[in-house]
């Protein structure tokens, strides 16, 4: 009923195209920005912030002189970094796509950039901040890849291919060059400059906040245990896509009945009995997100057991304190994850795996529910711990929980090296009549 | 599978920072819960006060001891003065068992103006966040005379964001929302409270306080101007009250000891076991007159 044969040159056929080709390569010429801007992320948002997780245990603001200025230093940083990375994803793409058809031109790659934030930069509301930095950051990857593969395409077909590197020819031969990749800019920067009329329409009409409105509205009545497993699962596969939009406006609802519950517990000094012990944001967190969304402290702890590659342990060995404390991005770029069908499978449900499992335990009254706030970037394993009050036997079941997370990780990371083995016998077995 | 020496250091490596992140965090969660039981069940509710520009941390006392003389209820009176470099001196206490306290917020840079506001605002979160922590109350109401209801508006649209804390009930008294600008020329400060208006608490009930010497203003403000807080506040938040106060003592910097205001305070800021509708009823009675006895 299974043959893996099949799987694995399915999957070695699916990450062949090129798309999926020039996504996986962008996500590695990223990997070292991202580790750069993950970490300047933790120290700001962890270690510098008052709510963060080692700012509050360290009580940074007590003895840090100047810790706001330090905030904001790291948080300027953290926003040119990760916060920029569609667009510098965009350009990568779309010099690689250019690239990858013979054609290299860094015109492209500016092109690309153009586009991107013309698309989804704004000053038609007359606001003061006319960059909505959401758009840039890597919640968006997946459109930023996007636009910068079609944006390659469109020169790969319309352009010349400009090096500029050539010295012996003379200048003037070198702006003839360039003005034949007058026409695709020209359509390019037309077509995003109508997206960005008709993307400034739907925000003229106040539509993106009916949107989000109609979504909380939707789900903000009481939690439905079903649904939001739901919810969920479609969530972590959009995360899969490099689109992780919807994740941060879905995470703020039911903050209702996680204010209930606190209320309770703490008038009752009891954490049994509160009205919604299954409220699914406590949950989610609790169990879902060890080390990130789709439990990537699994996954880099998986790598660096079993993978026999040298470097992609080093990636993880990389990822691994920004992990800690559920900053996942170094380990998704690093080992390729967005848009990989042998990471689908156990980036998707083994969430869902550790909601059930979780939630069973609540329900046999192992321990109780997750009630208490904790800090920002509460390293994930540590959150039904902190939540409980500091309940040892929710610490104990989580320890469990990561071990078996691991272990159902081992395969698919192994997986993979099957996959990208079998991909470059095939490489080498075609290379004579290779053509794109 | 066969376990080798590098899933041994592995191990070890995992084991140690698991442990040392468990030990960091169990202490801080221990206490953090003993704290928010704390706040939950603290009966505090105290009235926190911002003077106007000009005057001091004792701008109120006339005010408190007046109050104390009306409801025998012996509110204690804390006086808070944030000085620019940063440091926060107090003076006076609270008496133990008092869950109503007056807290009055001054500041060394008293002066008027946008920027100074906005200075006094940020001067306010910083005192505001040290009340927080050595009083534990979950709730509090708030006064401001003159600038001090600007800088309450300011600091409730850009500083204040709190899960466990909220602001029940805020009175500003002869605030100039559009300083002394007619209503057609909307100054800078007044665009901004509008603009972020949607931060204010949608469950506060605000109540506007105008005096009125004659048709006009306060002698110093303009009643339009105490008049524009509705394009900040009506709409925005749960329920908000305008009241203009007439005849004696109804002059701008009198306004704290007018008692008609006393009472509305008493009826409306502070808490009350009386039966609320009584008391509105004779708010209607005597709305725009000023009791006779008052002295001073």
């Amino acid at each position: 009923m299974f043959n893996q044969e099949w799987w694995i040159n399915w999957m070695v056929r699916f990450r062949q195209r090129s798309f999926i080709q020039i996504l996986h390569r962008t996500l590695i010429a990223l990997f070292p920005l991202i580790l750069v801007g993950s970490f300047s992320w933790m120290l700001y948002e962890n270690l510098l912030s008052t709510n963060g997780f080692l700012g509050s245990v360290l009580h940074v603001a007590d003895w840090l002189p100047f810790r706001q200025f330090w905030r904001a230093l790291f948080m300027d940083m953290t926003r040119v970094t990760v916060g920029w990375t569609a667009p510098f994803a965009c350009l990568v793409s779309a010099v690689l796509t250019t690239k990858y058809y013979h054609k290299e031109n860094p015109i492209a790659g500016v092109a690309a950039i153009v586009c991107y934030t013309l698309i989804f930069v704004h000053g038609v509301q007359g606001n003061s901040d006319v960059i909505e930095m959401k758009y840039y950051s890597a919640a968006w990857l997946i459109i930023g890849v996007l636009v910068g593969y079609v944006v390659g395409r469109m020169f790969v077909r319309l352009g010349r291919s400009a090096t500029f590197m050539d010295f012996a020819e003379p200048n003037s031969a070198i702006i003839k060059t360039v003005l034949k990749n007058l026409k695709p800019l020209v359509i390019l920067v037309g077509s995003a400059f109508v997206l960005h009329f008709l993307f400034a329409l739907y925000r003229q009409f106040g539509l993106d906040g009916m949107v989000s409105q109609w979504i909380g509205s939707t789900l903000d009545r009481n939690s439905n245990y079903f649904l939001n497993i739901t919810l969920s699962v479609v969530n972590t596969i959009l995360v899969w896509l490099g689109f992780a939009e919807p994740l941060s406006a879905t995470s703020q609802v039911y903050s209702n009945e996680m204010a209930a519950n606190l209320g309770y517990a703490l008038t009752h000094k009891t954490a049994w009995g509160i009205p919604y012990p299954f409220t699914p944001s406590s949950l989610y967190t609790g169990f879902a997100v060890f080390g990130g969304v789709g439990l990537t402290l699994a996954l880099i702890i998986a790598v660096l057991w079993s993978s026999r590659s040298h470097y992609y342990r080093q990636v993880s060995r990389w990822s691994m304190a920004p992990g800690f404390f559920n900053i996942g991005l170094p380990i998704l770029f690093g080992a390729q994850v967005f848009c990989n069908p042998v990471y689908l499978l156990p980036f998707v449900f083994l969430p869902v795996v550790n909601i059930v499992l979780g939630s069973c335990l609540i329900f046999i009254h192992a321990f109780p529910p997750l009630v208490y706030p904790v800090p920002n970037g509460t390293p994930g394993i540590l959150i039904p711990f902190i939540a409980t009050g500091g309940n040892w036997i929710a610490f104990i079941f989580t320890m469990v929980l990561l071990v078996i997370d691991i272990i159902l990780y081992i395969p698919f990371v192994k997986l993979v090296e099957k996959v990208e083995a079998r991909a470059r016998e095939d490489l080498k077995g075609d290379s004579t009549n290779e053509d794109h | 599978m066969k376990i080798t020496k590098k899933h041994r250091r592995l191990i070890i490596w995992l084991v140690i920072l698991i442990a040392i992140l468990t030990g960091l965090s169990y202490g801080w969660s221990c206490q953090n819960v003993h704290q928010l039981r704390t706040r939950q069940q603290s009966k505090m509710s105290p009235v926190i006060m911002i003077p106007g520009s000009s005057a001091t941390v004792n701008r109120f006392d006339g005010m408190v001891k007046k109050i104390n003389s009306m409801d025998h209820k012996r509110h204690s009176l804390l006086k808070v003065k944030v000085y620019n470099d940063g440091k926060i001196t107090y003076t006076g206490r609270v008496r133990r068992g008092d869950n109503e306290p007056f807290m009055v917020v001054g500041f060394e840079n008293n002066h008027d103006g946008y920027s100074n506001i906005k200075k006094q605002a940020k001067m306010f979160n910083k005192a505001f966040n040290q009340l927080k922590n050595r009083y534990d109350f979950n709730n509090f109401k708030g006064i401001g005379h003159s600038n001090g209801g600007l800088v309450y508006t300011y600091f409730l649209e850009h500083y204040f964001d709190e899960d466990q804390i909220t602001i029940k009930r805020l009175m500003t008294i002869g605030s100039p929302y559009n300083f002394s600008e007619p209503t057609s020329r909307r100054t800078e400060m007044l665009k901004d409270f509008v603009k972020y208006r949607d931060n204010l608490p949608d469950d506060l009930d605000v109540y506007s306080v105008a005096g009125s010497e004659n048709y006009v203003e306060d002698g110093i403000v303009p009643l339009s101007s105490v008049l524009a807080g509705k394009y900040v506040y009506q709409g925005a938040v749960e329920h908000y009250t305008q009241v203009t106060v007439t005849g004696k003592l109804a002059q701008h910097s009198s306004l704290p000891q007018n008692t008609e205001v006393l009472d509305l305070i008493q009826r409306y800021i502070l808490k009350n076991n009386r039966n609320p509708n009584n008391g509105s009823r004779k708010a209607n009675q005597k709305n725009s007159d000023t009791d006779p006895d008052n002295g001073n």
